[in-house]
């Protein structure tokens, strides 16, 4: 009897435990473990979505893939707007923790703004604002002298305007987690080196960002994956120009599987994405952890 | 405290987008163009201010109808997210059983897979389950979210065992004890990952694209974005629908920021 009572209640807990989890893992299961290997499958398959006629292609998609050289083109682009937001992004996330951090409450708050405003007003509104004649930010800089920039319709100018708007509606998201990494760093740390002579330059650098590392290296890998996954801002405003300077991977995607209905082709880049986010995602988590 | 003058640029910075969006959103189209340069007040007060875009908007182009849309979506997401995810959230802090670190880590795991690299597939499976261009398609593939999963496993794993152990001599069940114990012990947690929630599903954008039709399904994205791509395009509706479509979050947002940061620290969701 003593034996029994223990693992009757054990399968009790299963059982509830269970009944909890169904949901969860059903919608998991249908939304993301079953699409994800789909993604798979349907990289090696021809799929048309009018006709719903579907043919295996072997490796022909990954071929396709290695020569085309508008998803190179679209590649790099996407490497250059991650190159333009993240770096910079997180050094003003940084500069702005610092600075709320000892300024009044309400700014805090206003950085955050952009963070809750939806992709879409923030991709709308900057395309106004970079409007060449009518927009705000050429009469903002004709008003300190600076002549009017084409921003959006030249094709160098068009990537730096799209990560800049990225980085002001994003910066506040990055800042978060760079306050949250300050707080815990313990304030006895900076008596004691103050103590010692140090001056706050060096406190910075060999207290402050050493310290930060695990907050850096988790904000890398997250904007890195969100830097290439970039799409609502150039979907709305440059739609891949002027002349593809700013197509993107996602965008690339989104055309073939529904305008080019290469529903098979979009799948395989879909899962060269993926693996290079995991690839660099994997390999950045351990070389942070080895050193 | 840091120099003033800092702290004002900076917040001019995140502001002024805002100014000249509330303040335009008032106004008919030529004072918009007529006052933008060169920069003064005016370019961000309306001289005589009116609500004809507004008018425009909701009588002529239906765009309550999206507001409704999205306002139903977000409360339907966001509900079904919470009972869903804590639910789960609840075992794999409170109940001992095998496989559970494997579910955890699966559950993870699919934040590894960004949406837009599934997208393709996610929209094929839905047009088989034959929900294409309907809420259900808006709804339920944003139900299970394993940041929400993991954010409300952090808080019930934060309760004491003793409270769960009396109340199980008490002789609750565990989904007593999930639902009268647990829940309301992580009250801010909820509205945390409420909130959070609620801000991504007002965000939407790429997957109402592809996965509806309907103009009656129009979100309230799908809606500010038609006004931004069309042939003839209208700053002052642009201005108007953006308005009406970002101040209920800000002003949510404002009520509950502590919730918010709280949620998107501990969970680390963008």
């Amino acid at each position: 009897m003593d034996i029994k009572r223990p693992s009757a209640h054990a399968i009790e807990q299963y059982r509830s435990a269970l009944l909890l989890s169904v949901p969860a893992l059903v919608g998991l299961a249908v939304f993301w473990y079953m699409p994800t290997i789909q993604a798979v499958v349907l990289g090696f398959q021809d799929y048309n979505l009018m006709s719903g006629s579907q043919a295996w292609t072997g490796v022909e998609n990954f071929q396709t893939a290695a020569t085309d050289p508008l998803l190179r083109l679209t590649f790099l682009n996407t490497v250059v707007y991650f190159l333009m937001e993240v770096p910079l992004q997180m050094a003003l996330a940084l500069a702005l923790a610092l600075l709320v951090r000892r300024g009044p409450a309400w700014l805090r708050t206003v950085i955050l703004v952009p963070t809750v405003t939806s992709m879409v007003v923030v991709s709308v509104i900057w395309g106004l604002m970079y409007h060449p004649n009518s927009g705000l930010i050429n009469s903002l800089l004709g008003s300190v002298g600076v002549a009017p920039q084409p921003f959006l319709t030249s094709a160098q100018q068009a990537m730096p305007s799209i990560a800049l708007l990225m980085i002001w509606k994003n910066v506040g998201f990055s800042m978060l987690f760079f306050l949250a990494g300050l707080v815990s760093i313990p304030g006895n740390y900076y008596e004691a080196a103050e103590t010692d002579g140090a001056n706050s330059a060096q406190l910075f650098r060999y207290i402050t960002l050493p310290l930060l590392r695990g907050t850096v290296v988790f904000l890398l890998i997250t904007n890195t994956v969100t830097a290439f996954k970039v799409f609502t801002p150039i979907f709305l405003i440059t739609e891949g120009g002027p002349i593809n300077a700013t197509r993107v991977v996602v965008l690339y995607i989104f055309e073939n599987a529904f305008r080019f209905n290469k529903m098979g082709y979009a799948a395989a880049i879909s899962v060269l994405l993926a693996l290079f986010l995991l690839i660099i995602s994997v390999y950045s988590l351990r070389v942070s952890r080895t050193k | 405290m840091v120099r003033l003058p800092v702290v004002i640029g900076v917040a001019f910075f995140f502001v002024f987008p805002y100014l000249w969006l509330a303040g335009s959103s008032f106004r008919p189209r030529e004072e918009i163009f007529r006052y933008v340069s060169p920069v003064s007040w005016r370019t961000f007060v309306p001289v005589a201010p009116t609500l004809d875009n507004f008018r425009h908007l909701f009588f002529e182009l239906n765009f309550g109808r999206a507001l409704a849309n999205s306002l139903g979506i977000a409360v339907v997401t966001v509900t079904i997210t919470l009972f869903i995810c804590s639910m789960i959230a609840f075992a794999l802090a409170r109940i001992r059983f095998p496989g559970r670190e494997i579910v955890f880590t699966l559950i993870l795991a699919t934040i590894l897979i960004p949406f837009e690299t599934i997208m393709v597939s996610v929209f094929l499976t839905v047009q088989r389950l034959g929900l294409f261009d309907s809420y259900p398609a808006l709804i339920l593939p944003w139900v299970t979210d394993a940041f929400i999963i993991f954010l409300l496993r952090q808080h019930f794993r934060e309760i004491s065992d003793e409270l769960q152990d009396a109340a199980i001599v008490d002789g609750c069940s565990l989904f007593r004890v999930y639902w009268n114990v647990m829940l309301p012990n992580i009250r801010p947690a909820l509205v945390s990952a409420a909130f959070v929630k609620c801000v991504f599903s007002w965000d939407a954008f790429l997957w109402p694209l592809i996965v509806t039709r309907d103009p009656d399904l129009t979100v309230v994205q799908l809606a500010i974005s038609r006004l931004f791509t069309d042939q003839n395009v209208l700053w002052e509706l642009i201005f108007a629908g953006a308005f009406v479509g970002t101040v209920p979050l800000i002003v949510l947002f404002l009520f509950l920021q502590r919730y918010y940061v709280e949620g998107v620290v501990t969970s680390g969701f963008k």
